[in-house]
């Protein structure tokens, strides 16, 4: 169970997460969806132990994230990341090295089935080679939480159809997936439950069948109903 | 730490290559000069040498507090901080790495000094000799004793303030990219902060260390390296305490 307890952050002069107050179970995949700007990255990256929120808490099964919280969330960045001197299999080697729940097998599978080759440097990937390859790092983790910022950001349909495969394919009842996507349609496939950030703060939590049955809308309806007249 | 310095040393490793083969160009010089007709390639080569050894420990320098400015500064950063190591670790790691490679290259130009000195001897004999003379006239020179303990301690205390001075400079690039982070001019005004920090301690440790060590060169030198030491140990663990709790990667 992961809860966020009246989280702030704020940068100098500017307030990134007010006071969000959520609780999310395991056996979910969350969309989380709001506006660039709105603060979804910065609320993945304290639940990631990347940066500490100015105040309110965050706890993972009853635990406060720190250092070793790495240890059970997976968290991937919309942006490369990885070193540009680097092999598809160095990325494997590097996250082998410091991730006890990674799967040297489990990556090679993965980046096979990504139509990726364990010798390619990464400086000759395309952005979406790229981005298949962030998704097969971080889905060959075992762990608890997976966190991915923007998975479908700059990549064709063939690459999103295998992105979209790999997210479901690892969606078990023990696990808690949270994506961010502008894309909210494509979204639709595959989440159960969408989470909404206005201005920083937490709009609102839906379940897409709930939605469905109660207001007879989509999560792209309610997308539009929220931030249409931002 | 072991797997954290592993990949220290692989990220430095082109400035280390690019050392290497210009420093093998030189002694390549040297030795063409040496053992063939032209022999003015002889103090080309060993006056090439002798600044390459200098400027590439200055390179090797700046080239550590640039990867760790990457590391903070850019997209890489997910790289080390979403790992389930400290900031401690991951600093520690770094000073480390820089050490170690201060350290090689220290032996790396000594070794390669010691060996065109002996084979220029040998080509134009009187190993002895040649060294005795240059030994008398160092003495005569600076009028001192060379005393081959003294001569270690100043060599230990250049590596200590060396350590020192690098984790000055990563305090001030840890500064730059937390508490100046996003306002104009930040890497000049964190430089002129690492520069303030350097000359008032090392202002308070001369009046320090001369005030209070008596006597030796080795007893000013160990008192010195102690006080380069603590300094030392308080920065790092400060730019780490900053790192834990202050970083937006």
């Amino acid at each position: 169970m992961l809860e966020s307890i009246n989280v702030t952050k704020k940068f100098l002069n500017k307030t990134a997460v007010e006071d969000v107050t959520m609780t999310l179970e395991k056996g979910h995949i969350y969309a989380i969806l709001g506006p660039n700007g709105s603060g979804k990255t910065t609320w993945m990256k304290m639940v990631a132990g990347l940066i500490k929120p100015t105040s309110g808490t965050i706890r993972l099964d009853g635990k406060e994230i720190d250092i070793q919280s790495r240890k059970e969330i997976a968290y991937m960045s919309t942006e490369p990341y990885f070193y540009d001197w680097m092999t598809i299999k160095d990325v494997g080697k590097y996250y082998n090295d410091f991730f006890e729940d990674f799967s040297m097998e489990r990556f090679a599978y993965l980046v096979n089935e990504m139509s990726l080759e364990m010798n390619l440097k990464l400086k000759t990937l395309s952005s979406g080679m790229m981005a298949k390859l962030k998704i097969a790092a971080t889905m060959a983790r075992d762990a608890k939480i997976y966190m991915l910022d923007e998975p479908l950001n700059g990549i064709d349909l063939i690459a999103r159809d295998e992105v979209m495969k790999t997210i479901i394919t690892y969606a078990n009842e023990d696990k808690m997936l949270i994506v961010s996507s502008h894309l909210v349609e494509e979204l639709e496939m595959i989440v159960d439950t969408a989470i909404f950030i206005k201005n920083a703060r937490l709009q609102g939590i839906y379940g897409l069948e709930s939605l469905r049955i109660n207001e007879g809308i989509s999560i792209a309806d309610k997308y539009r109903e929220v931030y249409g007249k931002c | 730490m072991g797997k954290l310095l592993k990949y220290e040393l692989r990220k430095s490793l082109g400035v280390k290559g690019v050392v290497l083969v210009i420093s093998c160009i030189f002694e390549l010089l040297f030795l063409i000069g040496l053992y063939s007709s032209k022999e003015t390639l002889i103090p080309i080569g060993i006056t090439l040498l002798y600044f390459d050894a200098f400027i590439s420990v200055v390179v090797m320098g700046i080239a550590s507090i640039r990867l760790l400015h990457n590391d903070l500064n850019t997209k890489q950063s997910y790289m080390l901080f979403m790992t389930p190591n400290s900031s401690y670790k991951i600093l520690g790691a770094k000073v480390i790495e820089s050490f170690m490679s201060i350290l090689i290259a220290g032996v790396f130009f000594t070794s390669l000094g010691f060996l065109d000195f002996t084979l220029l001897i040998a080509q134009n004999g009187g190993f002895k000799e040649a060294f005795d003379f240059i030994y008398t006239a160092y003495q005569k020179i600076f009028e001192i004793e060379i005393n081959p303990s003294d001569v270690i301690s100043v060599i230990a205390l250049l590596l200590i303030s060396w350590f020192y001075f690098i984790t000055v400079a990563y305090l001030a690039q840890v500064i730059s990219a937390t508490f100046l982070n996003g306002r104009k001019f930040n890497g000049i005004i964190s430089f002129f902060i690492g520069l303030a920090i350097i000359i008032l301690e090392e202002y308070a440790v001369n009046n320090f260390v001369s005030i209070s060590a008596t006597g030796s060169v080795i007893n000013h030198n160990i008192l010195q390296g102690v006080v380069y030491l603590t300094l030392a140990g308080i920065t790092y663990a400060v730019t780490a305490w900053i790192m834990d709790n202050k970083l937006s990667v």
